[in-house]
């Protein structure tokens, strides 16, 4: 055999050998079966996976689990029918999940309303949620985003009037810091009239639920789902599972709402992890334009996403003064002076505008605003030693995608900045979002602003 | 001549007697038929669009066990609702109006003041920071947490101040104004740390722990009934068998010393009856002001002052203006009744002041 002759065979062995490899590879392809690392995702049994979503991948999971090769331990979502073992029935349910065929029974993971520390609940509700009854500004202001405005069968608070604007239903009568008998027998009437699919409330907000109510849900075997949204990864997670409950346009938004927090979060870690321990900001949170939030105060959570450190945990003196969950009322102008905080992110819920006279007007006010001991936020900030960069108020009204974007570019202006945090808020805008489509930044949000905005507002 | 001045007492007696007793029961009249008409009629009418006719429908249904309705429909909803919430609510307000009125007659007699009511010991105040100290700082005085934590701490809170004052007594001796003051020290004193807690927390806590405060009747439950009505039972019928003593006290405490009375044993011996009877309701509906100060007023302003018919009737008063003050709380704006108590109270409270003042010169 001949140089030529080799090579000949060689190059033909080599070809068969890579057609035969490629053959074998694409009979048994090689099955993805890795879990998301979202920190938020969506609380439907059968999300196996726990991403934001329910694909084919989640049927794989299961089917490697009732073959034995992956371990139901590892995926407890894969139980997509909630009985404690996965096995062909769900299977069969996920095929319907998968279609999203009307009047399928799914089960939610949801949070305890019961429990003192968020512990798990699963809820069974029928697809598509078409009439729900929310409670809690918190959780109104996605489901609202998502278009499930039209969803709601009855709401018992507008706190916001033009933001919630698309929210249809009867108006119960209750109020935003209680429901009230009066105002649950309308509920009741209600129910009686449509059936209502589900009550959602925002955890912040179970206090208000009393036990009598639950009890009342639980008879008539209304769905009770409720989610921490006063929590950034909360709201998320409450606009992808109530959007992907609702279906259609709804669960496209919740999918993007949640990646556009996705992407907000990439860059702020992409920012903050560049950045050395010394030169990461903390941060002070407010509320009520004058109180201090304690330590364990969701409002925290907003500065955490955004990449701060809370500011209890680099003075151990303020963390033992300030324990707790809820926030302390300042009483004397000097009550921030012993703060030495980087920054200090003041949420106020301010609802959209309509026209340019209401910004200075809600500017001029929140600054001024005194609280029961005759303290404002400007007093407190003209005693402390804060630059005019370091005080903002954020407008706790705008979805949290947006707060983060906006209070990660307080903390780190000088990789972040505003124009980053305003095309969160115009992809919002942009991507139909049913309280922002066809609104732009300046005619209609009150995004942050400072002691120099309230000093312009007030020249 | 003695003779006719005789028979002449005798008609004028006889006459101011039959008046006495017209004036008496008229009062219950007014009352009963009152009570009857706002359970009857207005209190039982929970769902606008199911008449009353069919309300008392479903409540026999229910009684004779005919309730098997669809479930979620309007009547299966309406026997639920007026079985779990609206009964045990009409209970709660009888009770309690019940409970208030003839503890503040017990107290007026017991203090002959005609300002005190069940709250001057400072029970209100250990109350309110038992349930606020409950509902903001999330401290509970035993294991129990939740709704029943609240429960426990504002009854426990309650009987503090009349533990306060049953170990000075012990001390020192005690006349109304004694108890007055330490009454009114207690209260500052828990009111400063309620104040204190209230504003150091967030809104959303602060309206719950105030709504408590003001007192509301919403959210009763069955739950609810038993201590207050055990409470409110046990302890109506000790004070309406102590009539006579109490008569003796509203003459003053010389004149029941002189007649008999150990008066220090009989007056620490009520403060506690009252504490217990006033946690056992306040600790469920919160502070409701002026029923127990306006009842037993209205009461001798019709019949006059003796105990053995004042307390009963303050009864009736007292439930008759909790009710309708809890059926316009309802009706407008659903506000907590214990505003609206004060709202009806207090100008009330001021005209009884004016009638008997153009009537007799004085209140007492």
């Amino acid at each position: 055999m001949d140089k030529k002759t080799m090579t000949i065979i060689a190059v033909v062995a080599i070809v068969a050998i890579v057609i035969v490899a490629v053959a074998v590879v694409s009979m048994n392809p090689q099955k993805d079966t890795s879990k998301s690392d979202v920190r938020y995702a969506l609380q439907v049994m059968g999300n196996a996976d726990e991403d934001t979503t329910i694909t084919s991948k989640d049927v794989t999971i299961i089917e490697e689990i009732i073959a034995g090769s992956l371990s139901f331990k590892d995926y407890p979502y894969a139980d997509a029918n909630n009985d404690g073992k996965v096995d062909k029935a769900d299977v069969d349910l996920m095929k319907n999940i998968m279609e999203r065929k009307n009047g399928t029974k799914m089960y939610v993971v949801n949070v305890d309303v019961s429990s003192a520390d968020q512990s798990k609940y699963v809820s069974e509700v029928t697809y598509p949620l078409s009439k729900i009854v929310p409670y809690g500004v918190n959780i109104v202001e996605p489901i609202v985003a998502i278009d499930g405005g039209k969803n709601v069968a009855g709401y018992f608070a507008k706190g916001y009037p033009v933001q919630e604007a698309s929210m249809m239903g009867e108006d119960l009568k209750g109020g935003s810091r209680s429901i009230g008998d009066a105002a649950w027998k309308n509920f009741l009437t209600l129910d009686s009239k449509v059936h209502v699919d589900a009550f959602v409330i925002s955890y912040d907000n179970r206090a208000q639920l009393l036990d009598t109510y639950v009890d009342d849900l639980v008879a008539a075997s209304i769905p009770l789902i409720c989610y921490a949204a006063a929590n950034p990864d909360g709201e998320v997670t409450a606009a992808l599972t109530i959007g992907f409950l609702m279906g259609g346009e709804s669960e496209k938004l919740g999918k993007k709402y949640a990646d556009i927090y996705e992407n907000v979060l990439d860059k702020v870690d992409t920012v903050t992890k560049k950045k050395a321990e010394a030169d990461m900001s903390n941060y002070l949170s407010m509320i009520m334009y004058s109180s201090i939030c304690q330590n364990d105060s969701t409002y925290n959570n907003t500065g955490a996403a955004a990449g701060g450190i809370p500011y209890y945990k680099v003075d151990s003196d303020f963390a033992q003064l300030y324990k707790g969950t809820g926030s302390t009322a300042l009483s004397t102008v000097e009550g921030l002076s012993n703060i030495h905080a980087d920054k200090v992110l003041n949420y106020r819920s301010i609802d959209q505008i309509t026209s340019s006279s209401v910004v200075k007007k809600e500017i001029i006010e929140t600054w001024e605003h005194e609280n029961s001991k005759k303290i404002s936020a400007k007093m407190l900030f003209e005693h402390a030693d804060f630059d005019n960069d370091d005080f903002y108020f954020i407008n706790n009204v705008l979805a949290s995608p947006i707060k983060v974007a906006y209070s990660a570019h307080i903390l780190y202006s000088d990789s972040l900045s505003k124009e980053w945090a305003n095309s969160i808020l115009q992809e919002f805008i942009d991507s139909g979002f049913t309280s922002y489509k066809g609104k732009t930044i300046t005619e209609n949000f009150i995004t942050i602003f400072n002691y120099q905005d309230y000093l312009d507002a007030k020249a | 001549m003695s003779e006719i001045v005789i028979t002449r007492t005798r008609e004028q007696l006889k006459r101011e007697y039959y008046k006495a007793l017209s004036r008496k029961l008229i009062l219950l009249t007014v009352c009963i038929t009152g009570i009857l008409l706002f359970i009857g009629l207005f209190s039982l009418s929970v769902f606008d669009s199911i008449s009353l006719g069919e309300t008392y429908e479903i409540i026999w249904n229910h009684i004779v066990g005919n309730n098997d309705y669809e479930p979620r429909s309007l009547e299966w909803w309406a026997d639920r609702y007026i079985w779990n919430r609206s009964i045990p609510h009409i209970l709660v307000a009888i009770i309690a109006g019940c409970c208030l009125s003839i503890c503040g007659a017990l107290m007026q007699s017991l203090m002959s003041n005609p300002l005190a009511d069940p709250y001057t010991t400072g029970i209100s105040s250990g109350a309110c920071f038992g349930a606020v100290t409950a509902i903001i700082a999330g401290i509970t005085f035993s294991s129990i947490t939740g709704e029943m934590g609240i429960v426990t701490n504002a009854f426990i809170g309650a009987m503090i101040p009349a533990l306060i004052i049953i170990l000075i007594s012990a001390r020192i001796r005690m006349t109304p104004a004694t108890i007055i003051l330490i009454g009114t020290g207690i209260s500052y004193f828990f009111n400063s740390m309620v104040t204190y807690l209230m504003i150091s927390t967030d809104a959303d806590t602060l309206k719950t722990a105030y709504i408590w405060q003001v007192g509301s009747l919403d959210g009763m439950t069955w739950a609810s009934v038993p201590l207050m009505f055990t409470v409110t039972l046990v302890g109506s019928i000790l004070v309406l068998l102590s009539w006579r003593q109490l008569n003796l006290m509203s003459l003053g405490e010389e004149s029941a010393v002189s007649l008999g009375l150990d008066v220090q044993k009989f007056r620490i011996l009520c403060l506690i009856l009252m504490s217990l009877m006033t946690a056992g309701v306040v600790t469920y509906v919160g502070i409701i002001g002026f029923v127990g100060l306006v009842a037993p007023h209205i009461v001798r302003l019709v019949i006059g002052g003796d105990n053995k018919y004042v307390i009963p009737l303050s009864m009736a008063v007292g439930t008759l203006l909790l009710l309708f003050a809890d059926y316009v709380a309802i009706q407008f704006a659903n506000l907590p009744v214990g505003v609206v108590m004060s709202l009806i109270g207090s100008p009330v409270f001021l005209i009884l002041i004016l009638y008997n003042h153009k009537s007799r010169g004085v209140l007492y």
